[in-house]
């Protein structure tokens, strides 16, 4: 079992994605870089569908065309996947998540799930939890495994578990209170937005202030 | 319609103090015509409106808006608000099926199931071929998790209400939930044949056909994409990627006999063409993301 650090901008997004849609269910890519042992860094999140999560078109197009922006930018890759579902219930990466999971592990054997848990996002608004996230890994043939089961124990092998950089949930929390109270949230623009009117960009420049944006050409 | 809802909507969260009756009414009457469901903005803006301005709205307007802030309040977990708002509501309208079924979404929101469902029971018993609670009914089962068991309801209500369009989406979204494709294309084909000039039904439809797979499923999407890039203009992004994933998927040779087979020979190219001019014009940043896939999906020149 590795590890898996996030970027607080991926975040972000991801709860913007659910927060600008609370009716529905959301999923996305996660990009950012592997290691040879297998630990893998989330940089930046990619928003694709709220609506035809079911459907493979969008998907595809979706997929592939993030694809194109890692090979062009060459320092990222796809190195993830994320899932939120509508229902207000127990959270768990439910089968189609799972199909989807394991066309995105197509791209990096190592790949990680992170599911935005509705009843432990409640918690996280109340800062009554610090994550609202579970992390999920692949099992060899078994499949996809939650990591680290529900409250992350502070003794346990750290590095199994989902690490925010930075650490400090608490400024993810009040970030994201402060981004909703702005309604920022309404900015962020996903694939399936940018198929319905292509001058929405599914990348979300400038979302995230402090996110290190690659453009092609840009040095990091 | 969308640009006015926008402005009344910046207009009021730029107000000093309690923001002004006729942009409130008009925010709510925007929302309701476009069936825009945002429900902490209508619940917040609601409660300003029948705090203070109760006074300002006709008789028919001020109930249509208890009930339009009942429901927003419901939807925002504003339990106590949502409360009162329908206690005055089935105050007003006491015999009122539409009024008491929001008495059971109440108990639905609350998690109380149970309740809801001898409070639709009771209605139904009342009034049996009533539309609302029926649906109530499916919207139970959803919550509940029980999809399978929001099908089956739905199904009966599609028995008896066979050309309800919304119940029908319904019912392919719910297909879609459990991943059963080819009932959901199969509820799609029932919206198309009563909705043939909708663009979006026919590229849902042909998403659906093209995620079974399959080249005969390829084929029929790819003359699903074609209708809908005709009745869009071309300007569905939907349709033009749709076409060019069927066509890699569809590995026939078509000899040029005809009109016909001519314009399934030159589709990809004229997706293609249009995916570029359209990119260039509206997404110049993303052309070097989308010149590879067309390049690999249409075979044709970029």
């Amino acid at each position: 079992m590795v590890g898996c650090t996030v970027d607080q901008g991926a975040l972000l997004k991801v709860l913007a994605h659910a927060a600008k849609y609370p009716a529905n269910g959301v999923n996305g890519v996660l990009i950012g870089s592997c290691s040879e042992g297998g630990s893998v860094e989330v940089h930046d999140a990619i928003p694709l569908c709220h609506t035809t999560l079911t459907l493979a078109p969008a998907l595809e197009i979706g997929l592939a065309q993030v694809e194109s922006y890692t090979n062009i930018v060459g320092s990222v890759q796809i190195v993830g996947y994320y899932h939120s579902d509508a229902r207000f219930g127990p959270g768990d990466l439910p089968p189609l998540g799972r199909k989807i999971a394991d066309k995105v592990s197509e791209h990096q054997p190592h790949a990680v799930v992170l599911l935005l848990d509705n009843k432990r996002l409640e918690s996280f608004c109340k800062a009554q939890a610090d994550n609202p996230f579970e992390l999920f890994n692949k099992d060899g043939s078994k499949g996809w495994k939650r990591v680290g089961g529900g409250a992350a124990a502070e003794g346990e092998a750290g590095s199994s578990k989902l690490q925010l950089k930075g650490d400090d949930w608490k400024k993810l929390r009040e970030e994201f209170f402060t981004m909703f109270k702005q309604l920022k949230h309404r900015t962020l623009h996903d694939f399936e937005e940018h198929l319905d009117d292509p001058s929405k960009d599914w990348l979300n420049k400038g979302f995230t202030a402090s996110s290190k944006f690659l453009l092609p050409g840009n040095a990091l | 319609m969308e640009v006015e809802l926008e402005d009344v909507e910046r207009q009021l969260r730029s107000a000093k103090g309690v923001p002004s009756a006729d942009k409130l009414i008009r925010y709510l009457r925007l929302v309701r015509e476009l069936h825009v469901r945002d429900s902490n903005t209508v619940a917040r803006y609601g409660n300003i409106l029948l705090r203070h301005y109760k006074s300002h709205l006709s008789e028919e307007e001020l109930w249509v808006v208890h009930e339009q802030v009942a429901v927003a309040a419901l939807d925002s977990h504003a339990l106590q608000f949502a409360a009162s708002v329908i206690k005055a509501l089935v105050r007003r309208f006491p015999d009122s099926v539409r009024a008491k079924r929001l008495q059971g979404m109440y108990f639905e929101a609350a998690g109380d199931y149970s309740r809801a469902e001898e409070a639709y029971k009771d209605m139904l018993v009342a009034e049996p071929g009533n539309e609302m609670v029926h649906k109530r009914m499916v919207a139970l089962e959803r919550s509940r998790g029980n999809t399978e068991g929001a099908i089956t309801a739905l199904r009966k209500y599609l028995d008896i209400f066979a050309n309800d369009k919304d119940a029908w989406e319904e019912m392919a979204e719910l297909y879609l939930e459990v991943l059963n494709y080819r009932q959901a294309a199969f509820c799609y084909e029932e919206l198309l044949m009563h909705n043939p000039a909708n663009s979006n039904f026919h590229v849902r439809y042909a998403d659906i056909l093209y995620t079974i797979g399959g080249p005969t499923n390829c084929k029929t999407a790819r003359s699903y994409y074609a209708k809908a890039i005709e009745l869009t203009a071309g300007g569905s992004l939907r349709a033009l990627f749709g076409v060019l994933a069927c066509s890699a998927h569809i590995n026939e040779k078509v000899a040029l006999q005809d009109a016909r087979s001519r314009a399934q020979i030159e589709l990809p190219e004229v997706a293609t063409q249009a995916l570029l001019r359209i990119y260039k014009q509206h997404a110049p940043d993303k052309l070097p993301f989308v010149e590879p896939i067309l390049a690999k999906l249409g075979g044709g020149t970029v």
